[in-house]
């Protein structure tokens, strides 16, 4: 009964409180939400501390284990997390350390990694003359290289700017389209766990 | 307030329709493929059994509490199917998450897959991962992931972003079989070019595989409660261009 009865009653009742509390103009409501809010956050700061030690005990594995290929990165990666743990556990998330790490290490990496999305993104449009050839893949590079043209600063042709006006409706109609789609399947996955028919919480 | 009443409304009626639809439902048998991705999951789990490799799950890093959450939960769902089968196989996949929430729930699921075969004890650590925290630094660690290990597969489902583009290269470079599913256009826009049609689930379709992969009528019925709401929506809209068009209301 403790297994599935009590995380289900948990989550139908907060999630109606939840939901209520967002919709209904009334006070009580809406402070019982935010508490509940400020609550799933402190849990989810548990679920951080034991995806930290996920993160040490995976990585110490692969530290003492023979057959691991990768034992140092398994190394640098436990020692930038440890070391980076405890001067912010000293200095708090506001200290120099941790402000350091952040816009000297954090920032610039990520940065270098998103650029090199640009590169992977470049190679997928390559390959999908090879994976689907259509005559659908050949708009999708049309207006994919159009897309990347017209967004250099110049003076277009009349032609070219009445495309682009057409390529952008069309667009951002398909993409609200899609985005529709997303926001009615969140709301049906949510009223299914509010209604306790779905219980993701518990296995079922 | 208006808008909230409209939300409150249509909530009210989705509770309603999901009761309605999910009677329904329950007497009907659920044969048919809506997204021939989530059929595949049972083949590939065999395929990979049989090479003596493993699967590769990024889930992404869409949380419980965030706006993606319920992408997460839905791409939970679309891969129990998968995670009770490898578990049945003893090749569970390692499954990766960006979000320390969502790799409670991933964790639980498979844990849940051993349980139900009677052997809990059988769960090997390290096989749900939490890698970063932040999505960029996510598709970089899990794509190390898909890079380092034996892998027969490698599906990336859930909450991406173009950083998927990341993960995606690592499974075509390594030359393992890939699967995808984005509910953001710029995570879709990433895939959409190296994955076959049967290969991909784009945006709400990624909602369909709870009930591709379970077939439980309590999926299905959310399947025609969607589409219940849809219909809803698109009288709404077009409701509202007429009036707008009659210079009626404001």
């Amino acid at each position: 009964m403790f297994r599935w009865f009590l995380p289900t009653l948990v989550a139908i009742v907060v999630g109606l409180l939840v939901l209520l509390g967002a919709l209904l103009p009334i006070p009580t409501l809406a402070s019982l939400r935010a508490d509940l809010v400020r609550g799933a956050a402190i849990i989810a700061a548990f679920a951080m501390v034991l995806a930290f030690a996920n993160v040490l005990r995976v990585h110490f594995g692969r530290l003492v284990s023979r057959q691991a290929k990768q034992r140092f990165a398994s190394l640098i990666l436990l020692v930038s997390a440890i070391a980076t743990f405890v001067l912010v556990l000293l200095q708090g998330p506001g200290g120099v350390a941790a402000r350091t790490i952040v816009g000297s290490v954090l920032i610039p990496g990520q940065s270098a990694l998103l650029a090199l999305t640009a590169v992977t993104l470049v190679l997928a449009g390559v390959r999908l003359l090879r994976t689907r050839r259509r005559l659908s893949s050949a708009l999708f590079l049309i207006v994919a290289l159009l897309m990347l043209w017209t967004t250099v600063p110049m003076v277009y042709p009349g032609i070219l700017e009445t495309g682009m006006r057409f390529v952008e409706a069309v667009s951002t109609g398909s993409m609200r389209g899609l985005l529709l789609g997303v926001a009615l399947g969140t709301v049906v996955t949510g009223l299914r766990i509010i209604l306790g028919i779905d219980r993701p919480h518990s296995g079922g | 307030m208006a808008n909230q009443m409209i939300a409150l409304g249509l909530a009210l009626i989705g509770a309603v329709a999901l009761a309605v639809t999910g009677i329904y439902q329950r007497r009907k048998t659920h044969g048919e493929t809506i997204v021939p991705l989530f059929k595949a999951f049972p083949n590939e789990v065999g395929r990979v059994a049989e090479e003596g490799r493993a699967i590769h799950v990024a889930l992404g890093s869409g949380g419980i509490l965030g706006e993606q959450s319920m992408v997460s939960v839905a791409a939970l769902q679309g891969l129990s199917g998968l995670t009770e089968l490898s578990t049945a196989y003893d090749t569970p996949p390692t499954v990766t998450t960006g979000d320390p929430t969502l790799y409670l729930l991933a964790e639980n699921q498979v844990r849940d897959g051993y349980a139900r075969l009677g052997s809990a004890e059988s769960y090997r650590f390290g096989t749900v991962r939490f890698v970063a925290p932040s999505p960029i630094a996510y598709a970089a660690m899990a794509a190390t992931v898909t890079s380092d290990e034996s892998l027969g597969a490698s599906i990336n489902l859930g909450s991406f972003d173009q950083e998927i583009s990341l993960l995606a290269h690592a499974a075509v470079v390594k030359n393992v079989a890939l699967y995808g599913g984005a509910a953001s256009p710029q995570g879709a826009a990433a895939l959409y070019p190296i994955l076959r049609g049967d290969h991909i689930a784009i945006g709400e379709e990624l909602f369909s595989g709870g009930a591709e992969a379970t077939g439980r009528s309590g999926f299905w019925a959310g399947l025609a409660t969607q589409d219940i709401l849809r219909w809803l929506v698109i009288a709404g809209i077009v409701a509202v261009a007429v009036a707008s068009l009659l210079g009626l209301g404001g």
